[in-house]
């Protein structure tokens, strides 16, 4: 049985432990069960890839995805050691991928997770392994992705479980280490395939010329790069890419670099969704981003004005985008916020929002509203274009327009209390700029 | 800075606990090292690495020496076609993103599947003779790609390759 505590001594095997076994909330891995159960009702019903948005069509589910019946009567499997698994009649095939798309589905809302998440790992796998797709990474991604959730309550939050689980049921105690090996996953995938890259073609453009040449690449942006495209502009790609997947494994553990690093892999990955026929992988990356936000639920604080009425509308519609729990809205009213900000004055506070991250850091208004709107899964891409110099510029002084005149546009309310989240710690250790 | 401002509590690990994490680590690292070792992309993430493309030809070995070709039927479909041989084409006509030993070990396979179910009476082995180029630009490949032709045989006997250099 496990026992939570507090992790003692420091070193190596306290950091290991720490590392591995630290207690986690959940939300990360439950986030990625739906995304994943998404990924594959995309995958099941044929409705992936960018390149072919045109004539793209759905089908419940889409037969021959899994290419099993194709291969009953002739050779079938690229591994010997594979062979003596049975394939199924074309009759039985058929409603195993009925059963797949079903048990998908219910994977994504969350329904009876802790039976259909090992149920679809298993018969996910044997589909996987029985069929000529046994190479594809993708595929392997998931089928790896599918295990490591099926040991773990991927349901606890985002889910229908959650929705009809007895309040008097407190969850157990979970450690982090699934959400740690996801993560050690995804960034043995980019720092594997840039490996290979670099010592391939890549570095001359060579590679990305073959692809274009012999038919790799597909769709607006794929025809435009094998016709349009020389050498040089393909070879700056190529860099791209190799400079995108060398990074993204280091990046994303750090917490300034991560935002950053996760926007040049959405980028990467979109290119290559709308360029390539890489069935569901684009997607699949994209949704492991997930696994390396969100460090503690709600440790990122907001300090607004609670008699505010447009900060209280803004903190409701903040709260509807935060779907990952992140951000702890905090009232500066509060007497107990100003004992942990002796530093801020009560002028100061109601001059512009505060907000502190988890890394310790303070950032004032538009500044402030820039990192929540990026902490948003929603607004996480458009809040780029609020990096850029002149939109910083014209946002600083639009937020100072606003707060300055927010009073006549406000109607006291009733403050709401303070969360029930880290704030606290939060506020305690952060650094005043 | 990056430190998370909660400090943890831990959940005191049992060694069943240790035993998972060392063994995925293990597990991981070792099949991504193999892929490369091998240049064998599969399960080690080395996808679209290398663009080989190129042919194959197959060949029984008959006991008294002589050769009979032999063309792939209806025993492959789907993916595995990729393994018939191809039209007669000015350049290689398939490719593969995996890596070429991937690709040679998925010959092996086919050539031991031929082997144990559609042997002539007289046939000692089968031989595939597989011409391959990385990376090939058509067009220009002509003139500065080098084809490398060997021939795999099962049951395993001396391979051979070469490297035939165009231009």
């Amino acid at each position: 049985m496990a026992e939570a505590g507090r992790e003692r001594g420091s070193g190596a095997v306290a950091a290991w432990n720490r590392f591995w076994f630290e207690v986690d909330e959940g939300y990360r891995l439950c986030l990625v069960r739906a995304l994943f159960g998404l990924v594959l009702v995309l995958k099941l019903t044929g409705a992936t890839g960018l390149f072919r948005l045109h004539d793209l069509s759905v089908a419940l589910p889409r037969r021959g995805v899994f290419p099993v019946a194709a291969a009953l009567e002739g050779f079938h499997a690229p591994y010997p050691w594979l062979a003596w698994l049975p394939l199924p009649s074309p009759f039985w095939f058929a409603r195993i991928e009925e059963a797949l798309l079903l048990l998908a589905v219910l994977l994504t809302v969350g329904a009876f997770t802790r039976v259909v998440a090992p149920l679809l790992a298993v018969v996910f796998s044997y589909v996987f392994f029985s069929s000529q797709l046994n190479f594809y990474h993708h595929v392997y991604f998931i089928v790896l992705a599918l295990w490591v959730l099926a040991f773990t309550d991927c349901g606890r939050h985002y889910s229908v479980d959650a929705l009809i689980r007895p309040s008097h049921r407190a969850p157990r105690a979970m450690t982090v280490m699934p959400v740690r090996m996801l993560q050690l996953l995804v960034c043995a995938v980019y720092l594997f395939t840039f490996v290979w890259k670099a010592r391939g073609g890549w570095l001359d453009g060579a590679a990305m010329q073959s692809f274009g040449q012999t038919g790799a690449l597909r769709g607006p942006l794929g025809a435009a790069m094998a016709s349009g495209f020389d050498g040089a502009l393909l070879g700056g790609l190529g860099w791209f890419t190799l400079a995108v997947e060398a990074a993204l494994p280091f990046c994303l553990w750090v917490d300034r670099l991560r935002a950053p690093a996760i926007f040049a892999g959405v980028v990467l990955h979109l290119g290559i969704d709308a360029s390539m026929h890489v069935n569901t992988f684009s997607y699949q990356m994209m949704a492991s981003y997930v696994l390396f936000i969100h460090p503690v639920p709600g440790a990122t604080v907001v300090l607004y004005d609670g008699r505010c009425g447009m900060c209280q509308r803004s903190r409701r519609w903040g709260r509807v985008l935060d779907w990952l729990g992140r951000v702890s809205w905090v009232d500066f009213h509060d007497p107990e916020v100003r004992e942990l900000v002796p530093g801020l004055t009560q002028e100061q506070l109601e001059r512009e929002m505060y907000v502190f991250t988890p890394g310790g850091r303070c950032l004032r208004g538009y500044d402030g509203w820039r990192y929540i709107m990026a902490s948003f899964p929603l607004t996480f891409l458009p809040s780029v274009f609020l990096y850029v110099p002149p939109a910083r510029w014209a946002g600083r002084r639009l937020y100072r327009y606003v707060a300055d005149h927010r009073q006549r546009a406000c109607e006291l309310v009733a403050p709401a209390h303070a969360p029930d989240t880290p704030w606290r710690e939060t506020l305690a250790a952060a650094r005043l700029a | 800075m990056t430190r998370s401002v909660v400090l943890p509590a831990v959940i005191r690990a049992g060694w069943l606990r240790q035993v998972v994490v060392v063994a995925f680590l293990a597990g991981m690292l070792a099949l991504c090292v193999r892929s490369l070792v091998t240049d064998d992309a599969r399960f080690g993430w080395g996808m679209f690495g290398t663009n080989v493309a190129y042919t194959v030809h197959y060949e029984w070995q008959l006991a008294d020496g002589s050769r009979v070709t032999y063309r792939p039927g209806n025993e492959l479909a789907g993916i595995a076609m990729r393994l018939a041989q191809a039209p007669e084409a000015p350049w290689l006509p398939r490719t593969f993103a995996h890596g070429s030993g991937a690709l040679r070990a998925w010959i092996r396979a086919y050539q031991a599947y031929l082997f144990d179910t559609r042997r002539p009476p007289d046939a000692v082995a089968i031989e595939a003779r597989l011409r391959s180029s990385a990376n090939p630009v058509p067009g220009r490949a002509a003139a500065h790609a080098d084809v490398r032709i060997e021939t795999l045989r099962y049951p395993a006997g001396a391979a051979s390759a070469a490297i035939e250099r165009n231009g």
